[in-house]
């Protein structure tokens, strides 16, 4: 049994049928990238792990525990998952460490002490502590996603599902988020990301998932998906990926 | 065809523009300041004259006269300025100095518009004068009578109190209530189905109903039911309720607009958080919502104000019911004057106070 467990999910948004019987597995401590042409389902299968997303056939599990489907607690699942999106997604009426505070002190029901003290921690670490007080608007995109990625953090998940989080990027500014991911992914953290940053992915992706028309296409470990592709569809993505000079 | 569009366009760029001559525009002007002058000068002389048979004599009063018919000789020398303006760019053309034309030509027009300007609001000015003295002053007498205004501005001023309490428990209750419809309507699934239903009924009859027909059936009929609660409550408090209920539908319309232009992304980050529905709602939605939404609650709660005086229907001695009684007494409406002064008065710095905040707020968010 695998820590998450994606068997045969179908997600149709009307009669678009967007993820059509994908299967996935993920191991504790993997990082699972999804790599795959736009409209392939990265963003909506990440969706439906978190359950933003309901799904209308198939089952998901983590450790185990049937996640999707009715009397499942959404609100208890997303404790353990977390997600970063492509617009950084912070509030814009709050602080920096009021956008990290709201969900330990109001779902965990965490002190507020406590919860300040680590909130602080995890700012000094990717150097943001002076930005406190300051609003979203005022920082960076890079500090904002590295924010929004401290937020999902500071529930502690045991995954982190991350969505495209460097394409709305300058990309200047994609480094500082990479180094974080990167830190991450050597502390251990479970993660799946759908990304487009090919060099990334090969250099930190226990597992390489080519996508494709709402199935995992092929996947294998990055030396085989990026060397030594199997299936023609897998063959022409890449290539096209390589003419853009993004491999 | 090609060909000849090129011609022309060849054409066209040999061919500079000439600026346009001002002369005939800044000569306009000039007349109409000096007709302004002379009609000045002549509606000045009529309020003299009226002065004169009512027989008030004052010497600040005779000076103010001629300070303000000194006041459009500015407009002389704005329109002779573009009248220059527009001599010298004729000149310069004469002499082929186009740009230096063109300058002329611009400034003269600027300064022709600047006299017309002017002159309009001039004009209105002198209208309104002529309005107000027309019949022996009889605009003057019947609404601004200021012997009557000072001696009914405390009994009025008492009155008006009540209008404010009103408003201010109206304006608190249909806020809160407001949103809570709002919400009501937003409520997502199956099982919230009655409820939306119920808030849109709500909203629905209430948005239509005139507020004075609600005020008419909540302030004459409860008491009328002779249920005792109803019976015993003051009728200032059924005038609450029935302004509650009417703008309590106006304010959720406006709040429903607010919660529905937060982008569903909010939704989206608050929930992946663990936060529930309600949590959402409260700690990401509303309070970006209601930042948004200001003006318009804002501009409810202003109207909300003005409906207080529609009270006096059920027999509430507000203030302009009061001031109806007085007006009745004096023959004569300059007690009316004074409500409508009061209203004024309170109003203006909501609006500015509206006006700043939204400012400040736009400051925050357009930082960094």
């Amino acid at each position: 049994m695998s820590f998450l467990e994606v068997k045969n999910v179908v997600k149709r948004f009307g009669t678009n049928e967007v993820l059509r019987g994908l299967n996935l597995a993920v191991e504790e401590h993997q990082v699972v990238c999804l790599i795959g042409p736009s409209g392939c389902g990265k963003s909506t299968l990440l969706r439906c792990v978190n359950g933003l997303e309901e799904i209308q056939e198939g089952e998901i599990r983590l450790h185990g525990d049937r996640i999707t489907g009715p009397g499942v607690d959404l609100n208890v699942l997303r404790r353990d998952v977390g997600i970063v999106f492509q617009s950084f997604n912070l509030f814009p009426h709050m602080s920096v460490l009021q956008n990290i505070l709201l969900a330990p002190i109001q779902v965990l029901r965490m002190p507020e002490a406590e919860a300040k003290a680590k909130a602080m921690g995890l700012l000094r670490r990717i150097g943001l502590e002076h930005k406190a007080q300051a609003y979203p608007d005022q920082l960076s995109g890079g500090q904002q996603q590295r924010v929004a990625i401290v937020r999902a953090l500071a529930m502690e998940p045991m995954l982190l599902l991350l969505d495209e989080i460097t394409s709305a990027l300058d990309p200047e500014l994609v480094s500082e988020v990479l180094n974080l991911l990167r830190e991450l992914a050597h502390e251990g953290m479970t993660m799946i990301l759908a990304t487009h940053e090919m060099g990334f992915a090969r250099e930190v992706a226990s597992k390489v998932c080519f996508m494709h028309q709402g199935v995992v296409h092929e996947e294998g470990p990055p030396e085989q998906i990026f060397f030594n592709p199997q299936h023609e569809r897998t063959q022409q993505f890449l290539s096209s990926i390589i003419e853009a000079g993004r491999l | 065809m090609p060909e000849t569009g090129s011609n022309l366009k060849e054409a066209r760029r040999r061919t500079p523009t000439l600026p346009r001559d001002g002369f005939r525009f800044a000569l306009v002007a000039l007349l109409l300041a000096i007709s302004l002058i002379v009609a000045t000068g002549a509606v000045m002389w009529e309020v003299k004259q009226t002065m004169a048979t009512n027989l008030f004599q004052a010497l600040w009063a005779d000076c103010l006269l001629v300070l303000v018919t000194l006041v459009p000789l500015g407009l002389l020398l704005t329109a002779s300025h573009s009248l220059r303006q527009s001599r010298a760019a004729q000149l310069a053309l004469q002499k082929d100095n186009l740009i230096a034309a063109r300058v002329h030509s611009s400034e003269a027009h600027t300064w022709a518009w600047f006299t017309l300007g002017y002159a309009g609001a001039l004009l209105l000015f002198l209208l309104l004068v002529l309005f107000f003295i027309a019949n022996n002053v009889a605009v003057g007498r019947t609404f601004f009578q200021l012997p009557l205004i000072a001696d009914s501005f405390g009994l009025i001023l008492q009155a008006f109190w009540v209008n404010v309490v009103i408003f201010l428990f109206a304006g608190v209750f249909s806020l809160a209530w407001g949103l809570v419809v709002a919400i009501a309507k937003l409520l997502p699934g199956k099982p919230a189905q009655p409820i939306r239903f119920i808030a849109t009924i709500y909203t629905d009859a209430f948005l239509s109903l005139p507020s004075i027909i609600v005020i008419y059936l909540i302030g004459f009929g409860l008491p009328l039911t002779g249920i005792p609660f109803f019976r015993n409550l003051p009728l200032e408090a059924l005038a609450v309720v029935a302004l509650t209920l009417t703008y309590g539908a106006y304010m959720a319309e406006v709040y429903r607009a607010g919660l529905e232009s937060i982008h569903p992304s909010q939704w989206a980050a608050s929930r992946s958080l663990g936060l529930s529905y309600g949590q959402t709602l409260r700690f990401v939605v509303v309070p970006q919502a209601v930042r948004r939404i200001i003006p318009p609650l804002l501009n409810n709660f202003i109207g909300m104000q003005k409906d207080t005086a529609l009270v006096n229907v059920v027999g509430v001695i507000d203030a302009f019911n009061q001031a109806r009684i007085i007006a009745s007494n004096d023959f004569n409406l300059s007690a009316v004057t004074t409500v409508a002064l009061l209203f004024i008065l309170i109003t203006i710095p909501q609006t500015r106070l509206v006006d700043r905040l939204v400012e400040r707020d736009r400051a925050r968010f357009r930082q960094g």
